[in-house]
């Protein structure tokens, strides 16, 4: 189960990939709801929901891909300080 | 090390499938175009009887009027539905009196008991009296009333009805009345009157009107009125099959002393106003030292259906519909944005071949606020599905902007 795995590692990725399929979802679906009536007071709620809602769940997805960008670069950071560390014990 | 960096590759390449998945998904938010905003105004009218007294002993010339049963609904796209039944009205001045005095004295008067209204988010009301009923019912899609005075078989009910099924919306007026009896000798009998006006989703307006009676018994004669031709009876139930022209109803009826006038229907740009029938007659004297100084003769004016109903419809003119509505709302220069559809009123005077109404018809439920609807639409924009492309182009943005910013910072 490569991806289950890769998704239990990785929980902050996979959680932001969902939220922004969902949101994604969630903008095509509020789309064609509004464009199956010409009424503006049946298109608002729609606008509300799914518009607002897509839109806070793509933010939302791509604040945790770059969360989890960011936490990939403090590993290789911490990578090297450690290298960097056991050259210098080596030296001494 | 190398697989640090592998690590990275992948999840760049991820990171770019994303925005590319996301750049895609915009495309048919774009090529399918949202429907355009449609904005409607409907109103429904109905009114049994209208009676207006004129006597110079009255002062300031004031024409009492008594009208009823009436029913009225109005309904508008933006969630305005006024719903409103009364019998019997004395009209909107005598109607408003309680609270003026009210005001005026700083005491809480009761308002006038016979009417009953509702608007959006009321849902249904209804008020009982011995011989009166009346109900209204405001909901999102549903404006409706109906006022009935007297009791089955010798009474009258008004009712009207404004709709909206899907993008169809359907105003209708309807007025039944068992008998009605005007001065001595005139009665009419078996009266039914209907008013409907429709618009389907491209704005296609359908009108129908009816104005029937089964019998109206005058001396000397005995007509009937179907489909706007009017019947010689012969004293029986049957009409007979020769249709009696206008002019020589007209001119039998006021040799009988009632003077009559026959309105056809009168099709407005968004609707219908029905046939009518107004009658004249004339009230005997009082007997002299009546109290309140009233004297002399009282002439009295019925009016019989008029009936109203309208569906002003506006849809924007960049979809092929709008060019079959035939409604040109025109647009307003400055803002683009189209004019909200606008009801004529129902004032008919003037008119050639019309009743010379004495009085304009009466209005119970206040007109449809044309400019407040046009400043909402302009407020909301001219298509909400332009904001909500804004909308999700902005949630898209930030999505690649975190992309953007991630990859600058690296």
């Amino acid at each position: 189960m490569p991806l289950l795995d890769w998704a239990r590692t990785q929980w902050d990725r996979a959680l932001g990939a969902l939220a922004v399929l969902i949101g994604a979802i969630l903008l095509l679906v509020g789309w064609m709801k509004i464009s199956d009536t010409g009424f503006v007071s049946e298109q608002l709620p729609y606008l509300a929901s799914a518009g607002l809602g897509g839109v806070f769940l793509l933010g939302l997805g791509g604040m945790l891909w770059l969360s989890a960008d960011l936490r990939d670069q403090w590993r290789e950071l911490r990578g090297i300080r450690a290298r960097l560390d056991a050259t210098a014990d080596l030296a001494e | 090390m190398g697989i640090l960096l592998g690590m990275a590759r992948l999840h760049r390449k991820a990171g770019a499938a994303v925005c590319a998945v996301l750049g895609l998904a915009i495309v048919p938010l774009i090529s399918a175009d949202a429907q355009a905003d449609a904005t409607y105004a409907a109103v429904a009218e109905a009114t049994g009887t209208r009676v207006i007294l004129t006597n110079q002993s009255i002062p300031l010339n004031v024409a009492p009027q008594l009208q009823g049963p009436t029913a009225s609904a109005v309904q508008n796209s933006l969630q305005q539905s006024d719903a409103y039944a009364a019998f019997p009205y004395p009209g909107e001045e005598v109607a408003g009196i309680p609270g003026v005095v009210g005001g005026a004295a700083g005491v809480p008067l009761p308002a006038y008991p016979f009417v009953i209204a509702t608007s959006f988010g009321d849902g249904a009301k209804q008020l009982s009296y011995p011989g009166i009923e009346l109900r209204a019912e405001s909901t999102e899609t549903l404006t409706q009333s109906t006022a009935t005075g007297g009791s089955t078989g010798a009474g009258g009910t008004s009712s009207a009805r404004v709709a909206r099924d899907g993008d169809d919306v359907v105003a209708k007026a309807v007025t039944d009345l068992d008998a009605l009896r005007i001065g001595e000798s005139l009665v009419i009998s078996g009266l039914h009157a209907v008013a409907t006006a429709s618009r389907d989703s491209a704005g296609k307006l359908t009108r129908a009107s009816e104005l029937s009676f089964t019998r109206l018994s005058a001396p000397g004669f005995v007509i009937g009125l179907t489909n706007g031709k009017f019947t010689l009876q012969n004293g029986t139930e049957a009409p007979a099959q020769n249709d009696v022209p206008l002019a020589q109803i007209a001119a039998a009826l006021s040799g009988a002393g009632y003077p009559t006038t026959f309105q056809v229907p009168q099709e407005t740009p968004d609707g219908i106003i029905g046939a009518g029938l107004q009658i004249q007659t004339t009230l005997p004297a009082p007997p002299a030292g009546t109290p309140g100084g009233f004297s002399g003769e009282t002439p009295v004016t019925y009016t019989i259906g008029l009936l109203r109903a309208e569906v002003a419809y506006t849809v924007l003119p960049t979809t092929p519909a709008a060019a079959d509505t035939g409604v040109d709302a025109g647009v307003d220069a400055a803002t683009g944005v189209p004019g909200a559809p606008a009801l004529p009123t129902t004032d008919l005077a003037g008119l050639p071949g019309t009743v010379p109404v004495l009085a304009p018809v009466a209005a119970p439920v206040a007109g449809i606020d044309l400019a407040s609807l046009q400043a909402s639409r302009a407020a909301v924009g001219s298509d909400v599905g332009w904001i909500y492309l804004m909308v999700a182009a902005v949630g898209l943005a930030a999505v690649g902007g975190c992309a953007v910013l991630y990859r600058g910072a690296r």
